[in-house]
């Protein structure tokens, strides 16, 4: 609460007594002020306790609510219990969700049972795979070396291969500044052939090598599938949700924040908290009561 | 020349302030322009203030009359202390079959020793991660200032910062879960830069609060604020304390991490006395989560 307004009769009080008298006065009196001025806007006279009715200051949040508002905030209201039971809406959503949850358990320990085999067969093949693959490079890594090493001794012989290896290079750090697993790849590869390196035979080499990529066992793919159908449930609820809230903002022509704000100011009204409100804002709520309470239920 | 100063002060603008309210008067124990940065140990001052009483085994209440800025200058705060050794949460789901948020304190089963709103919402489904008797209902969400509350199955309880949560929700041990935001304090007690001056998200807007921590024991404090300057009857009005201000209140009452949860017309908290009794302070919305401790042998 600012001070200002009091400043005037301060200043007065300040000239006319002692020092002491005059900050213990000037205390007193500011910490009353702010007490009356804190009371006044929680719609209550302190000085007779009196909880009459009175509004709070209306704002860009806190909307009047006159006989059209509340109009307004019923067909919001309207709106978004639509939108939230559409179709079945979030109930049917959650139904859903009840009964997958209720198959995890046990979907979960036929994953578990397999998984330990499964972890153990995939880290060998990796490993063998990363070995592999480590090897090759180096493999090539010494080719291409010796290829830049005979094109810096013959620079006639080397042609444009320069120019093309500095294009696939930039290539190559591009698909890594995008993070693009197939494109740095494939701009690896075609670095290589200018030096004469296959890197496709690698992939065969590797195979041949480790074999393939061990399959995931049905239960775990099983299970993966059921707990990603949940959680693009609870996706599609929280959608409908959101949905929800813009809709019966929309249908009420308030924005959101007020849209929120009057449908607290109702419930509390209607279930039987009536300070803070207008004399006419009571009438406005009062005679849609019993439609406010079907939406607003205590 | 103390006129001078005294003026100077009132140009200035204090900065904001929370002190605990008793007998003798007021006691300033935290400062916004001087406010820590991180919470080792409880505030002396606001422990002093504290007198916990004995409810049902391994719960403890204790109320505190603050004084804060605006319009929390008369704010109470129920802080009620559990144990995880003799008590154990679970996540109560409460979205029925038309998408509506159904569940209140007022419903929860006899034999619950407490109960509390969980997490956040916006229309009908609670944001974030949700594992409700041992199941999971919803997948997490993503927000770096978001914290989950996991119960495992021994009993351990404990508070994650942050988003990544694959690990979490990969282990069979979590009995109960939910997310909420922001967080107020991360581990060690420190406060995210987030929600201090100056603040990314909102740090003035002042509502009814409700936060979950965790303490160096590993006791769960929840604490709820009510507006306090008319008696309970107007308790839930959405006045109180900013997001800085309950964390600084969080820190100062003992909890090393600490999340916000739903508060405004959503907060609703309720104790279950030694003798069986209830003590509930309930909010003026049913919502679509809650939190419940009953007996570890239940």
């Amino acid at each position: 609460m600012s001070l200002r307004p009091f400043l005037a009769l301060l200043l007065l009080a300040a000239t006319a007594l002692p020092a002491d008298a005059q900050l213990g006065g000037l205390a007193k009196k500011l910490k009353e002020k702010a007490a009356q001025a804190a009371a006044e806007k929680a719609g209550l006279d302190k000085a007779t306790g009196d909880n009459a009715a009175k509004p709070p200051t209306y704002d860009d949040v806190i909307v009047e609510l006159t006989s059209p508002r509340v109009d307004a905030l019923l067909r919001g209201l309207e709106a978004q219990q639509r939108v939230l039971t559409a179709d079945g809406g979030i109930p049917a959503i959650l139904k859903q969700r009840e009964a997958i949850e209720a198959q995890l358990p046990s979907l979960s320990e036929r994953a578990n049972a397999v998984s330990g085999g499964y972890e153990n067969a995939r880290n060998r093949w990796s490993e063998c795979n990363s070995d592999t693959r480590r090897a090759l490079e180096k493999v090539h890594e010494d080719e291409a070396r010796k290829m830049v090493a005979n094109m810096v001794a013959n620079p006639a012989a080397a042609g444009d291969r320069a120019q093309r290896a500095a294009g696939w290079q930039q290539a190559i750090a591009k698909a890594i500044a995008d993070n693009d697993t197939l494109g740095i790849k494939k701009a690896t590869a075609e670095y290589y052939k200018i030096w004469g390196v296959d890197l496709t035979k690698d992939d065969a080499a590797v195979k041949a090598k480790c074999g393939d990529a061990p399959a995931k066992p049905s239960a775990m793919v099983e299970l993966d599938r059921v707990s990603a159908r949940r959680d693009s449930l609870d996706v599609q609820a929280r959608a409908i949700e959101n949905r929800a809230v813009l809709e019966g903002s929309k249908a009420s022509g308030l924005t959101e924040q007020q849209f929120a704000m009057a449908r607290e100011r109702a419930q509390m009204a209607v279930t039987g908290t009536r300070t803070r409100f207008s004399k006419g804002e009571l009438a406005a709520i009062d005679a849609r009561k019993a439609e406010l309470l079907g939406y607003l239920k205590p | 020349m103390i006129r001078a100063l005294a003026l100077g002060v009132l140009l200035a603008g204090d900065p904001a302030t929370l002190a605990v309210r008793g007998a003798t008067g007021s006691v300033i124990w935290w400062r916004a322009d001087q406010a820590p940065v991180r919470w080792e140990q409880p505030h002396p001052a606001v422990s002093r203030a504290l007198h916990w009483r004995r409810a049902a085994p391994g719960v403890e209440w204790s109320e505190l009359a603050l004084e804060a800025g605006g319009e929390a200058w008369r704010t109470r705060v129920i802080v009620a202390r559990l144990d995880p050794q003799r008590v154990r949460f679970d996540v109560a789901w409460g979205v029925d079959s038309t998408a509506r948020p159904v569940w209140s304190i007022a419903d929860v089963p006899a034999g619950t020793r407490f109960a509390v709103n969980a997490g956040q919402f916006t229309a009908a489904l609670p944001w974030g991660w949700v594992v409700s008797g041992g199941r999971e209902r919803l997948a997490p969400g993503h927000g770096p200032l978001s914290s989950v509350f996991v119960a495992e199955r021994d009993g351990r309880v404990y508070i994650v910062d942050g988003d990544t949560l694959a690990a979490l929700r990969a282990s069979s041990n979590v009995a109960a879960a939910f997310q909420s935001y922001p967080t107020l304090l991360r581990a060690g007690g420190m406060i995210p830069e987030a929600i201090r001056a100056p603040c990314i998200i909102d740090c003035t807007h002042r509502d009814a609060r409700l936060a979950l921590g965790v303490d160096a024991t590993g006791r769960v404090l929840v604490a709820l604020t009510r507006f306090d300057a008319a008696g309970e009857a107007l308790g839930f009005l959405p006045l109180g304390l900013t997001v800085p201000e309950m964390a600084a209140l969080m820190g100062a009452l003992g909890a090393r991490q600490a999340m916000l949860l739903d508060g405004g017309i959503s907060a609703q908290m309720l104790v279950r006395e030694a003798r069986g009794s209830m003590r509930a302070w309930r909010g003026v919305r049913r919502v679509p989560l809650g939190l419940v401790a009953l007996g570890r042998e239940e």
